[in-house]
């Protein structure tokens, strides 16, 4: 019986499950990433696109950490993603233009405003949180132009330098894909072991039912805190990386219709499954370049699309494929 | 002894003293005072709407306004539910919701809480008491029967390490096999000296257990027993529960 319990406790806990299974996934993923800039090689739209489409992968993760791990719907999360572009455009062209350095002062710069804002939207429930968060995002929205000096207002923030890494340029699209897939990967893999972690648990407790959670001593604003706060900096890291890599940023970044595009990604991908949303970006992104290519009336048929897909397959793109995934097991069970 | 400290010349009590309890400008409880001693069973009896389930939630803060004083071994009970549990109280409300994502495994793991005693409950104890969680440590906890999740429920506020805890009904709608592990698992609480307090619609299942009896009616105690006066005198008490 203990060495039962024992091993329930070591899922609980977030050990992992088989070291050598876990080494191949992790050789097959770093495999894709290495191969993959070679694949388009001689395309570098092709290349810029599939770094766009990973910067909001990790968004549309970010934004998972927060929803789908505490249930909290966040109608305003692009002013993270935007505060973290401005932040580290900012301090690039005054501080140092080390892509390192930039992306840990955005994180550390994020964490302390989001916990301090997020101390107080994280006391609302529900919709009240949803349009508190979609306010926020608003007021950033209207700083950026307030100081239109420092930020460049209307016309965004320019003139962003070349970001270095140990004294070397990091301009090469193929450097700045491996980047975004290896910051996409390794947030993936912290997600992921968190989910699985005491804190994750505590996470999805909350979310099933904050009142029961705060019966047993869960103290529920500070576990919300922490997912706001993480979710925001994690965010804010797309941002920077986003904007370093693009040269500049844009007001559009933080704008209300950027929070929905990064909400469609989670919704689209699956709630709460944190891969979902992760296919989710990278499949709006992409479908968004070619659509909008041939039309100006896209948003339209990404609405219905998105309405479908709600109705039809309210698991996202991730519950779709666990489910055929699901019956063709069951399939090839039964055929045995 | 269940360990939450006890400070020096305090008595082993949760106590309730002169208590009121408002939800808006409606007064629910009028001037509650009664004790919960260590390792005892304290039965709420009465009619629906008497503020039985009011005197629950006040002591875990969650009603409008208090007056008066809850005391959990000589300190206030006071502040946001998470602090009043983390002082070693807390409450099975009568709507058993578990956390449905989790499994029953992942259910009793987030509610552990250690206080390092030796008879602190553990997963061993909770699969004692209640076998089929044992069978269904995997399973995602919202798939289960309403009785196994109200087993849950139960084994989840145990394994807390509370030093009272409140139960709100917790055999309501329940098949007699599942009454019988609720029951097993009050006595088995109040053998590592947790106090409890019990509001049960079900006289059989209250006399069971019980240790002290306090009918209320219109927010006040009206009449209090103890375990033999409540064997010797049943038919009253069950009249006193009865709509005429």
């Amino acid at each position: 019986m203990r060495e039962q319990l024992t091993a329930d406790a070591g899922v609980i806990a977030g050990q992992p499950p088989r070291r050598g299974k876990a080494i191949l996934v992790i050789a097959a993923v770093a495999a894709v990433g290495a191969v993959f800039p070679f694949l388009l090689a001689g395309e570098p739209f092709l290349l810029m696109l599939a770094s766009y489409a990973l910067t909001a992968a990790i968004v549309a993760l970010s934004l998972d950490l927060l929803t789908g791990n505490t249930g909290l719907l966040s109608f305003g999360h692009a002013a993270w993603y935007g505060f973290g572009a401005y932040a580290a455009g900012l301090l690039s062209k005054t501080v140092t233009s080390d892509i390192v350095l930039l992306v840990l002062m955005t994180m550390l710069a994020t964490a302390v405003i989001a916990t301090l804002i997020g101390a107080v939207l994280v006391r609302q429930i529900g919709k009240t949180f949803a349009i508190l968060t979609l306010a926020f995002s608003q007021i950033i929205f209207a700083i950026v132009f307030v100081f239109s000096g420092l930020t460049g207002g209307e016309d965004g923030l320019q003139g962003i330098p070349v970001p270095t890494f140990f004294g070397l340029q990091v301009f090469k699209p193929e450097v700045w894909f491996w980047i975004f897939y290896g910051v996409l990967v390794i947030s993936l893999a912290f997600a992921l072991h968190v989910r699985r972690s005491p804190l994750g648990k505590a996470w999805l407790a909350i979310r099933d039912n904050a009142e029961r959670a705060s019966f047993i001593g869960m103290n529920v604003n500070r576990l919300k805190l922490i997912a706001y706060s993480s979710s925001a900096t994690l965010a804010a890291v797309a941002g920077a990386l986003f904007v370093l890599f693009n040269g500049a940023a844009s007001p559009d970044l933080l704008s209300w219709f950027e929070s929905g595009k990064i909400l469609m990604y989670v919704v689209l991908g699956g709630v709460g499954t944190l891969v979902g949303p992760i296919l989710g970006a990278i499949a709006f992104t992409v479908a968004e370049h070619y659509v909008s290519s041939f039309t100006d009336a896209w948003l339209i048929y990404f609405g219905g699309l998105f309405v479908l897909m709600v109705i039809v397959a309210p698991g996202g793109i991730f519950g779709a494929l666990s489910g055929i995934w699901t019956r063709g097991a069951a399939s090839r069970e039964a055929a045995q | 002894m269940n360990a939450h400290a006890l400070p020096a010349g305090a008595d082993a009590v949760l106590r309730y003293e002169n208590l009121n309890a408002y939800y808006g400008t409606s007064q629910i409880l009028h001037g509650l005072s009664f004790d919960v001693p260590a390792a005892s069973v304290v039965c709420l009896l009465g009619l629906n709407g008497m503020g039985k389930t009011t005197t629950l939630r006040a002591t875990m803060g969650l009603v409008d306004r208090t007056e008066g004083r809850i005391t959990l071994n000589g300190r206030e009970v006071r502040g946001p539910t998470f602090k009043r549990s983390q002082m070693g109280v807390t409450l099975v409300p009568e709507d058993r919701k578990v956390f449905a994502n989790l499994t029953v495994a992942e259910n009793l793991e987030v509610a552990r809480r250690p206080t390092g005693a030796a008879d602190d409950f553990t997963f061993e104890d909770a699969v004692r008491i209640f076998p089929r969680l044992g069978e269904r440590m995997n399973q995602k906890s919202g798939t289960l029967s309403g009785g196994e999740q109200q087993m849950l429920v139960v084994a989840r506020a145990m394994l807390a390490n509370p030093a009272y805890m409140m139960l709100d009904e917790p055999t309501e709608g329940l098949a007699p096999n599942y009454v019988e592990a609720i029951a097993t698992s009050i006595r088995a609480a109040r053998d590592r000296g947790i106090g409890i307090i019990l509001v049960e619609q079900s006289l059989p299942l209250a006399l069971a257990v019980g240790d002290w009896f306090h009918i209320i009616e219109n927010g006040q105690i009206i009449q209090s027993l103890g375990r033999e006066e409540a064997l010797a005198d049943a038919q009253r008490i069950e009249k006193a529960l009865t709509v005429e």
